[in-house]
């Protein structure tokens, strides 16, 4: 990446006037509507941008109404597009030829990308990877759980967001171009789907907990299902369980809250039968 | 009431985790309820019980246009409030948070979600008089009405229900906590199922089935397992076909 002063060089904008954007993302949805989604707080954000880029009210306000167009994607990616929708505005501010339409053109273009990028990342991995380990300590009563849950994830956020923003303002109009041409944002998606995919596997094994209670006894011979079972494979029964549950979600499409009182019934039934322990 | 008016704090600032700080997941169960222990000085029930709703509401999450999840900040903030003050077992909390958490969804749509409808309205007709004060005031505003009314909703749950709860916990049977602590251990399951249906493909279930083989075989702990897993990353980052079918660009180089 370039050196901040290489990216300002010859611009009307300066670092200063990006720092009050990085600033104001974070209340990207504190005015969400459900039509226009973030788009109030993405113009909000961009408003120091479009205040020094046209002095002149009727410019400005036009820039602000094409800036409060329809916007949703995931908020850390948003310095990212915010980024890039600077420096297209520069554009437009300083050159006359430069098409208008195009700014909100690939502010479209880039909503879903980012968002998928965004989501398999931030909910699918740096979550997934702090709660696993927060959780774990948690559970045994150790307050570093919620603390390093907490430091986990923010590391590579802030860090998104801090980058992607002046990443984004050097790409400017050539970030189309990069994301169509090279694979490299589908590569890291697939490496975050991987890693995440991983954890989650692990959790399975050594979150989900369900055993045998059942005993089978005919005459002097005591057989312990669970302990035959854990000889085959440990943890069989919270990864058929967890399965049999993504099947009902996937396949069968039963809802969520359906799922969660049949787990509280079939609890007390199979407890108060003792099969399940 | 001390403790009613801390815990309606935590939830209405859970609530501008995302609308304030970017989402930090400080709005998170596992610290939401945590901070909720504190309240009522017993941290580790808290710690526990934010871990096993964490892990039972991790998949939900509102991703895409249909987002309309369950509010489970209020839904953690409120049933671990509710069993920390009636000392009554912590497992009823995982039976309470998403009965709370779906009435808690609902309130959202006499509340701020109205009335920030109509914020972002005078926002746009804001922008086209190039009056970027209002815009920015209806910002704030907006993040007050997601503050306010969680706190608000909070409080009334906490002042009106709590007396109400303790009352009804002194029947709960011994069979019915039985089956809820079984329920307990099965719940995470569901957390992972839904976090599955966001990335989990043929291509990709092995890794799911290391993770597990690591794990169930090895008993590796889950910061060796998102080791594993950044190293494997790490390997399809730096490979040159990436997994990734039909790329151009690589093979050209």
């Amino acid at each position: 990446m370039k050196s901040k002063a290489e990216i300002f060089k010859g611009k009307k904008l300066t670092r200063k006037d990006l720092m009050s954007v990085f600033w104001r993302a974070f209340l990207l949805p504190a005015c969400y509507s459900m039509d226009r989604m973030q788009a109030p707080g993405f113009a909000y954000s961009i408003i120091p941008v479009l205040k020094k880029l046209y002095p002149d009210k009727r410019e400005l306000s036009k820039a602000l109404t094409r800036e409060s167009e329809v916007y949703n994607t995931t908020y850390a990616m948003s310095p990212f597009i915010l980024g890039i929708t600077a420096s297209m505005e520069e554009e437009a501010a300083t050159n006359s030829s430069f098409f208008i339409s195009t700014i909100n053109n690939i502010k479209v273009a880039l909503m879903g990308p980012m968002a998928g990028i965004g989501d398999t990342f931030f909910w699918g991995t740096f979550r997934v990877i702090a709660a696993g380990v927060g959780t774990s300590l948690a559970l045994k009563g150790n307050i570093l759980g919620p603390i390093l849950f907490l430091i986990l994830y923010n590391i590579p956020h802030f860090l998104t967001r801090y980058y992607g923003l002046f990443l984004g303002y050097d790409l400017g109009t050539k970030a189309i171009d990069s994301l169509s041409t090279g694979n490299g944002f589908q590569k890291a998606t697939n490496a975050a789907s991987v890693m995440g995919l991983t954890v989650i596997g692990g959790m399975i094994a050594s979150m989900v907990s369900i055993n045998f209670a059942y005993v089978f006894k005919s005459g002097k011979t005591v057989l312990n299902l669970q302990s035959i079972v854990d000889q085959i494979c440990p943890d069989l029964l919270p990864l058929a369980v967890t399965f049999f549950i993504y099947w009902l979600l996937q396949k069968k499409h039963v809802k969520t809250s359906w799922i969660m009182i049949g787990c509280f019934v079939f609890g007390i039934i199979f407890k108060y039968f003792g099969i399940f322990k | 009431m001390i403790q009613s008016f801390l815990v309606a704090l935590i939830a209405g600032i859970g609530h501008i985790d995302e609308r304030l700080f970017g989402m930090t997941m400080m709005e998170r169960p596992l610290v939401i309820c945590t901070l909720v222990g504190l309240v009522y000085g017993n941290v580790k029930t808290g710690l526990i019980l934010g871990a096993q709703i964490e892990l039972l509401s991790m998949g939900i999450v509102g991703i895409g246009a249909n987002a309309a999840p369950p509010d489970v900040i209020l839904g953690g903030a409120l049933s671990t409030a509710l069993v920390l003050q009636s000392h009554t077992d912590p497992k009823i909390a995982l039976a309470l948070v998403m009965p709370i958490a779906a009435f808690a969804m609902a309130t959202k749509y006499i509340t701020y979600v109205p009335l920030n409808q109509i914020l972002s309205q005078k926002s746009l007709k804001a922008a086209g008089r190039g009056d970027t004060k209002t815009m920015e005031r209806n910002q704030w505003l907006g993040l007050f009405n997601y503050f306010i009314f969680p706190f608000l909703i909070a409080l009334v749950a906490m002042l009106l229900g709590a007396p109400v709860f303790k009352s009804l916990v002194k029947f709960i049977p011994d069979w019915l906590t039985g089956g809820f602590a079984l329920a307990a251990g099965v719940l995470p399951a569901l957390g992972f199922a839904l976090l599955m249906q966001l990335t989990f493909t043929k291509k990709f279930a092995p890794y799911l089935f290391l993770g597990f083989i690591l794990v169930a075989f090895f008993k590796l702990t889950n910061i060796g397992v998102a080791m594993v897993g950044a190293v494997i990353a790490a390997l399809i980052l730096l490979s040159n076909s990436g997994g990734v079918e039909g790329n151009k660009a690589d093979n050209e180089i």
